[in-house]
C-alpha cells in the first residue's frame, strides 16, 4: 500500500473509531498500531506499544500539565475566580454592558492562574451569569460572553494546549506561552468592544448595573482589589518568570500552585478537603490527557515512518509560493473538526499533519501554534459538540436554553473572524514578545 | 459476585488514586523547593529533574487509568450514536469497551514485558549526583493496565449479563 492510501485510511479508520463513541487515546492508540502492522509487521507494532509509554511520559517538559492543571483547581477552589469578578464588576459596571465586560475581563484575569479553558468557563458561569441574569441581562449575551471568554484561558499563560503543541510540533513551550499573551489581550480587546458596542446600540441587551454613588464606587473599587493581589503575584511570577527566563514552564507552574496553596490557606479559601479535590482533580486531568497523548505520539510515529513529512513535501512543491492557500485550508479543516471533536483530540490529530507541512514552507511554527490553538478554540463555542458550551450549560441548568448560548456565541464567533484575519495577517503580534525574550 | 468484584476493584483504583494525588503534591514540593533552593540560595536540589519525570509524573500519568474508567471519564463524541436506541447503543458500548479493553491488555502485556527487562538490567539514569534507579518506576505501567483491564472485564461481563437478561437497554 502507497504512503498516501496507507494515510488516508488511517485519517479514516481514526474518524470512523471516533465517531462510534470510542475514546479518543484508544482510537489513536488503535489505529497506530494497526498500521505500524500493515508496515513493519506486528513485532514492531508490540515494540512502539512496549517502549513509547513510559518514554512519553517520563518527560520532564510534560510535567507542566499536572502542575498548571493544580494552579488552576487550587485558585478556583478558593475563590479567587469570584473576588476576580467582583473587583471587574465595581470597575467596569458603567460601561454599557458593564456586567458583561467585567465577566470577560475577569476571565482574562483568571485565565493568568488557569490553563484549560474548560475549567475557566466552569469557574466564571457559576459567579458571572446568576448576577448577569438577575439585572436582566440578554440570556443569551451573558452565556455567550462566559463562554466565549473562556476560552482566553488556553491563550493567556499558564495554557495546556501551549504545553502540548510545543512538546509534539517540538518548539519551545516557554515560548509558545508568552507568544499566547498579545492575542489573547487582543481577542479580549475585540469582545470588549463588541459587547459595548451592541450594548449601546440595543440596551435592552444590558440595563444598566451601576448603582453606588461616585465617592461610594470609588471607596468600593480600592476595597476589591484587595483580594485580588494575589493574582497580581502569581500572574509576575508565572509571566514574569517565564519571560526573564528564570522558569521553566514547569517550574512556572509548581511555583504557581504552591503559591496559591500558601495563599488559599492564608487567606483562610482553602480547607484541607478542597486541597485534596484540587489535586485529585489535577492528576486525574493528566492521566486522561496522557492516556489520549500515548496514542498520539504512537500515531504520530506511525505518520512519520509512513514518511507522511516527505509526502507533503512532494505535494506542496506548487503551493510554496501561496502559504495563504495552507492557512486558510488549514483553517477549514479546524473549523470543520472543532464542530465534533475536544480540543486536545483534535490537537494531537492535527499537529502530526500540520507541523511537516509548516516546515517545509519554512513559516513559524510559533505562529502556527498560536492559530492552531485559536482555531481549537473557536471549536469549543461551535455547535453541535461546543464543549464550552455544554459547559456553561451544564452550570446554568434549565435557566438557560443550549440554542440560546449557541447563540450567543455566535456574535463572538463574528469577533473571531476579525480576530483569526488580524493574526493570520501579522504574525508579528504572536511572535513579536517571544522574539524579544531573554 | 460480578458486583462484589467490581466493588474491590474500585476500592484498588481508588488506592491507585491515593498514590497519583500524593505523587501529584510530591511534585509540587520537590519542584518548588528546587526553585527556591536554586534562585534564593543558589543551591538547587541535585536529581530534581530526573526524579519528578520517572517517579511523581509516571504516577500522575498512569495510576489514576482504573479510578477514571470507574467515572467513565473518557471522552467520547456522541454526536453520531445519538439518535441510536438505549439497547443498541448498550451493545455498541460494549463492543467499543472489549476493544478498549484489547487495547489495554496488549499495554499491560508490552509494558510487562518492558519492566521485567528494565529489572532484569536494574535499569538506571545518569544523575548529577550519581544514577537513579528507574526500574521500580517501570512497574507502575502493567499495574495501572492491569488494574484498567480488570475493571473493563468485569464491566463488560457485567453488562452482556444485564443485556441478556432483557431488552430494557439503561438509557446510557
Amino acid at each position: 500500500m502507497s504512503t498516501l492510501s496507507l494515510s488516508l485510511w488511517s485519517v479514516a479508520a481514526l474518524l470512523v473509531l471516533i465517531g462510534l463513541r470510542v475514546p479518543i487515546g484508544v482510537a489513536l492508540g488503535a489505529v497506530a498500531f494497526g498500521g505500524f502492522w500493515a508496515l513493519r509487521g506486528v513485532d514492531v507494532a508490540f515494540s512502539v506499544l512496549r517502549e513509547t509509554p513510559f518514554v512519553f511520559a517520563a518527560n520532564w517538559d510534560l510535567t507542566a500539565i499536572p502542575m498548571f492543571l493544580l494552579m488552576g483547581a487550587l485558585v478556583n477552589n478558593s475563590g479567587l475566580g469570584e473576588a476576580i469578578f467582583r473587583a471587574a464588576r465595581v470597575w467596569l459596571s458603567g460601561l454599557p454592558g458593564g456586567l458583561a465586560v467585567a465577566s470577560n475581563i475577569a476571565s482574562a484575569g483568571f485565565a493568568a492562574a488557569s490553563g484549560s479553558s474548560i475549567a475557566a468557563a466552569a469557574a466564571m458561569a457559576r459567579v458571572a451569569i446568576p448576577e448577569m441574569l438577575r439585572h436582566g441581562y440578554d440570556k443569551a449575551l451573558a452565556a455567550g460572553v462566559v463562554a466565549s471568554a473562556g476560552t482566553l484561558a488556553a491563550l493567556i499563560p499558564p495554557s495546556i494546549l501551549f504545553v502540548l503543541y510545543g512538546i509534539f510540533a517540538e518548539v519551545s513551550i516557554a515560548k509558545l506561552l508568552i507568544a499566547g499573551i498579545l492575542p489573547g489581550l487582543l481577542t479580549a480587546l475585540v469582545y470588549t468592544l463588541m459587547i459595548v458596542i451592541r450594548s449601546r446600540l440595543d440596551p435592552a441587551l444590558a440595563p444598566s448595573a451601576a448603582t453606588e454613588s461616585r465617592a461610594g464606587l470609588w471607596r468600593e473599587r480600592i476595597e476589591a482589589l484587595k483580594p485580588i493581589w494575589p493574582l497580581l503575584v502569581l500572574i509576575l511570577g508565572v509571566i514574569g518568570g517565564l519571560y526573564a527566563g528564570v522558569v521553566t514552564p514547569t517550574e512556572a507552574g509548581a511555583a504557581g500552585a504552591a503559591l496559591a496553596l500558601v495563599l488559599g490557606v492564608i487567606q483562610r479559601r482553602l480547607t484541607l478537603q478542597r486541597i485534596v479535590d484540587s489535586v485529585r482533580e489535577a492528576v486525574s486531568t493528566s492521566a486522561l490527557i496522557f492516556f489520549i497523548g500515548m496514542g498520539a505520539v504512537m500515531y504520530t510515529k506511525f505518520l512519520a515512518f509512513a514518511g507522511v513529512g516527505s509526502m507533503f513535501a512532494e505535494m506542496i512543491g506548487d503551493w510554496a509560493q501561496q502559504p495563504l492557500l495552507l492557512v486558510i485550508a488549514m483553517s477549514i479543516i479546524y473549523l470543520v473538526l472543532g464542530m465534533f471533536l475536544d480540543p486536545i483530540g483534535i490537537m494531537l490529530i492535527t499537529i502530526p499533519v500540520f507541523v511537516p507541512m509548516f516546515a517545509v514552507l519554512d513559516l513559524d511554527l510559533i505562529w502556527l501554534g498560536v492559530l492552531v490553538v485559536k482555531y481549537v478554540e473557536i471549536g469549543l463555542l461551535t455547535p453541535p459538540v461546543g464543549f464550552n458550551v455544554h459547559v456553561v450549560k451544564s452550570v446554568v441548568g434549565n435557566a438557560i436554553p443550549l440554542e440560546t448560548i449557541f447563540r450567543g456565541c455566535g456574535w463572538f464567533l463574528l469577533c473571531e473572524v476579525v480576530i483569526m484575519t488580524l493574526l493570520i495577517a501579522f504574525p508579528e503580534i504572536s511572535l513579536y514578545l517571544p522574539n524579544r525574550m531573554f | 459476585m460480578i458486583d462484589r468484584l467490581i466493588a474491590r476493584t474500585e476500592s484498588a483504583a481508588r488506592v491507585f488514586l491515593w498514590l497519583a494525588i500524593a505523587a501529584g503534591v510530591l511534585m509540587m514540593v520537590h519542584v518548588t523547593a528546587d526553585v527556591i533552593g536554586r534562585t534564593v540560595f543558589n543551591h538547587p536540589l541535585a536529581g530534581t529533574t530526573e526524579i519528578v519525570s520517572a517517579y511523581y509524573m509516571i504516577a500522575v500519568s498512569f495510576l489514576p487509568w482504573a479510578w477514571i474508567s470507574a467515572k467513565e471519564g473518557h471522552i467520547r463524541v456522541e454526536i453520531f450514536t445519538a439518535s441510536m436506541s438505549p439497547h443498541r447503543r448498550a451493545w455498541l458500548d460494549v463492543g467499543v469497551t472489549l476493544l478498549t479493553l484489547a487495547y489495554v491488555v496488549a499495554f499491560t502485556w508490552q509494558t510487562f514485558e518492558r519492566a521485567m527487562h528494565a529489572t532484569a538490567v536494574r535499569e538506571s539514569w545518569e544523575a548529577p549526583n550519581g544514577f537513579l534507579p528507574v526500574w521500580l518506576s517501570h512497574w507502575m505501567l502493567p499495574a495501572s493496565g492491569a488494574l484498567m483491564a480488570a475493571f473493563l472485564l468485569l464491566w463488560v461481563l457485567a453488562e452482556i449479563a444485564r443485556l441478556a437478561r432483557g431488552p430494557a437497554g439503561r438509557g446510557v
